[in-house]
């Protein structure tokens, strides 16, 4: 199992390399450079004065040397989680990333087991009552989940249940109210959930239609299969049946399946946030961009795709351990 | 070879079969039939929303406003939607009446033909046109008496006015959805919108499905050390969080509609790249690649004539669902601020209007735009699921 992890981790950094080429380039192939933005549009210098000016400023960003020259020094101060500093913040960005990232985090893992919490209960209740009028509205429900635009059910979500005009049951924005620093432990725990219900329901809501369609598709096929009837025919009773000989073969493409759903969330995580005001990772790119802070960007674009990759790892590792078939050898 | 053309010969062709089971379920042909209409809008809509009439009588003399006012974009609009009719029914009336030698060759000329007619017609009637007006608010015209007889479309708003009267209106008689922080119309706006959507959700998946399919076909075919480079390339694509990339993107560029289709392409077409690639690998070593490759035939030929046409099902569904994917990004973008720029109609911008910036929740501006994007992505997720039971029910469980 070490070996195999040593491996496996091994092989993330190419993939890695490969990620922080990719963002390096798509900084390096914009139009315009950070000394130039910098200096703005000039006018009052003479050229020669701001030739001088410029050529001075890019030796001391190191922007004079060749391009590959440029990248392994930004990947040799990538890899001391040296991002630099933020334009707008004037603060070092990895002390902003250490503020925004566990909220983000948080978010996001609370979305996904409340995704996995309720989708694999209604998933197998649903294969389990195929055809039945249950089964077939909550299909026709969760399709349109799936398919609804997440920016337009928090707007509306807000609009109807955080306003004025109609009811007034949960805050708009935030994480937690004013006077949350001064409660106990508790009421603080409670404001603070009350703040996250909208957002959480909000990311997680197309997960939880996709994740339920998986799980009812797995099921089904194995509800099919001959070993179920065969425990059927033994006279196990029908919870035995489906939890502990159907369920079990269904657990391995959920899991799989959490690789791919993480990433998406992280990516969905930036639109809940700036709709919610949420103080995360989402939010904090969002206001770079719209500022213009490239250092932050860049960022946030190599710490989300080194997530993503952990991601991918965590869920190989799970899948060795949820099927004793697989072994760290064979996946490879 | 009589036979041959005997129509009753012919059997039953795949995409017969494919059109069979696609069509026996009526929410499917409801699908379709919307995507049909949403297409007919997004072509015609400056003859349904427009604030220049279509006809004008000024000092006896007859204008024709709407008519003189069409731009290149509308006419490369028409000439799109022609192709693409003439591709849909002229192919239907040739497997019917021409024999299957011929067709390729009579469509091409047919599609030529059609075109230069309304090259010819329009340029004809540009120039029998009478003289262009320099007004840009006819309706204040006809309500001080200069002319007479002015005959609007249905909706007769234009989509870049500001109207500094009827800011943020609830849906009225004259205003039947409302209008928006500027004044304008939102039905207007919505329809102007249609194009915006569907030509991101076409051209960014034209993009993608071109980068995946020749990715993949390359990476499927030769095997080896190119197709493990390739893989590591696709890895790298997936792992790094698409939304995450693609403001990154928009950061660095220059906002503009075809940027972000541009964007949109080249960050999602590792699932056409892996599907084709299975596919290829399978087909590498049937009898007729192999023939194909004995006979010294050029790769392209091999690969994208004999090839691609029997691997190409499982990217046509996954093109469908990318479509959905796309309209819903460029509205997504478009509603955090990165998408067009304000005068261009675009759902997600819209929608960003439906809190005004006093904080105030606009109803109407949540609820249309809203709701043309969910009906929208709705239709081609429904789309690409009856696509994918139709074409192989094996596929349920791969995408």
């Amino acid at each position: 199992m070490a070996g195999y992890l040593i491996r496996r981790i091994l092989l993330m950094i190419p993939t890695l390399l490969g990620i922080t080429v990719m963002v390096f380039a798509i900084s390096r192939a914009a139009p315009g450079d950070p000394v130039s933005l910098s200096m703005g549009p000039g006018g009052q210098m003479d050229a020669q004065r701001a030739a001088d000016v410029r050529k001075v400023r890019m030796a001391l960003y190191g922007l004079d040397k060749p391009v590959h020259i440029q990248y392994l020094n930004w990947l040799k101060r990538t890899a001391r989680l040296d991002f630099g500093d933020s334009i707008k913040h004037h603060r070092p960005v990895i002390d902003l990333v250490k503020e925004r990232l566990p909220i983000t985090l948080v978010l996001n893992l609370i979305s996904l087991v409340a995704v996995y919490l309720i989708s694999i209960p209604l998933g197998i209740f649903t294969a389990v009552r195929q055809g039945k009028f249950f089964d077939r509205a909550s299909s026709v429900v969760l399709f349109m989940l799936w398919s609804l635009p997440s920016m337009w059910a928090g707007q509306m979500l807000i609009g109807y249940f955080c306003g004025p005009t109609f009811k007034n049951w949960f805050p708009p924005a935030g994480l937690s109210s004013n006077f949350a620093d001064s409660l106990p432990f508790f009421p603080w725990l409670g404001d603070r959930l009350w703040h996250l219900v909208l957002p959480v329901i909000c990311l997680s809501y197309a997960e939880l239609a996709y994740l339920t369609k998986q799980v009812r598709a797995g099921m089904l096929d194995n509800l099919r299969a001959d070993y179920v009837r065969t425990a059927r025919a033994k006279g196990l009773d029908n919870l035995t049946v489906v939890f502990r000989h159907a369920f079990r073969n269904s657990v391995i493409p959920i899991i799989t399946i959490m690789a791919t759903l993480l990433p998406a969330m992280i990516g969905g995580s930036v639109i809940i946030e700036s709709i919610f005001s949420i103080p995360g990772m989402g939010r904090l790119a969002f206001e770079a961009i719209t500022t213009r802070d490239y250092n932050i960007v860049m960022a946030v674009a190599t710490i989300a795709g080194f997530l993503n990759l952990a991601g991918l790892l965590f869920a190989d590792i799970a899948y060795v351990i949820a099927d004793p078939r697989i072994t760290f050898e064979s996946i490879e | 070879m009589k036979k041959l053309f005997d129509k009753k010969n012919w059997g039953t062709s795949y995409s017969q079969l494919v059109w069979q089971q696609f069509s026996s379920n009526y929410v499917n042909l409801v699908c379709m039939w919307f995507l049909v209409f949403l297409f007919t809008v997004a072509v015609f809509a400056p003859f349904i929303a427009n604030d220049k009439p279509l006809v004008i009588h000024i000092d006896g003399k007859v204008y024709f406003p709407l008519l003189s006012s069409l731009t290149a974009n509308d006419y490369s609009v028409f000439m799109a939607a022609i192709t693409g009719v003439c591709i849909v029914f002229l192919m239907r009336w040739n497997n019917r009446n021409v024999d299957p030698f011929l067709r390729p060759g009579v469509l091409w000329r047919q599609i030529c033909i059609c075109l230069t007619v309304f090259v010819i017609c329009i340029t004809s009637v540009q120039t029998l046109l009478p003289r262009k007006l320099n007004a840009t608010d006819y309706k204040s015209i006809l309500e001080s008496g200069q002319a007479t007889d002015g005959v609007f479309t249905i909706v007769p708003y234009g989509y870049g006015r500001t109207e500094l009267k009827v800011l943020q209106q609830p849906p009225s008689k004259e205003h039947w959805l409302g209008t928006d922080d500027v004044g304008s119309d939102v039905l207007c706006r919505l329809i102007h919108g249609t194009r915006i959507s569907l030509s991101v959700g076409f051209v960014a998946v034209g993009i993608s499905s071109i980068i995946g399919i020749f990715v993949g076909a390359i990476m499927g075919y030769f095997g080896g050390k190119i197709d493990f480079l390739g893989m590591r390339l696709v890895e790298i694509m997936m792992s790094v969080p698409t939304f995450f990339l693609i403001i990154t993107i928009v950061a660095f560029f220059p906002r503009s509609l075809f940027n972000i289709m541009l964007i949109i392409g080249i960050t999602s077409w590792t699932g056409d790249a892996r599907f084709i690639r299975a596919e290829f690998f399978k087909l590498r070593n049937q009898d007729f690649v192999q023939s194909a490759i004995s006979l010294g035939l050029p790769l392209r030929s091999i690969l994208f004539k004999h090839m691609l046409p029997n691997g190409i099902a499982p990217v046509l569904v996954n093109i469908t669902f990318g479509i959905a994917g796309a309209i819903f990004i460029e509205s997504a973008l478009s509603f955090l601020g990165f998408g067009v720029a304000p005068p261009t109609p675009s759902w997600g911008q819209m929608l960003s209007a439906g809190v005004s910036t006093s904080g105030q929740f606009l109803w109407w501006l949540s609820i249309f735009p809203g709701l043309a994007i969910f009906f929208t992505v709705t239709a081609y997720n429904l789309l690409g699921e009856a696509l994918r039971d139709a074409i192989d029910p094996k596929l349920r469980k791969a995408i």
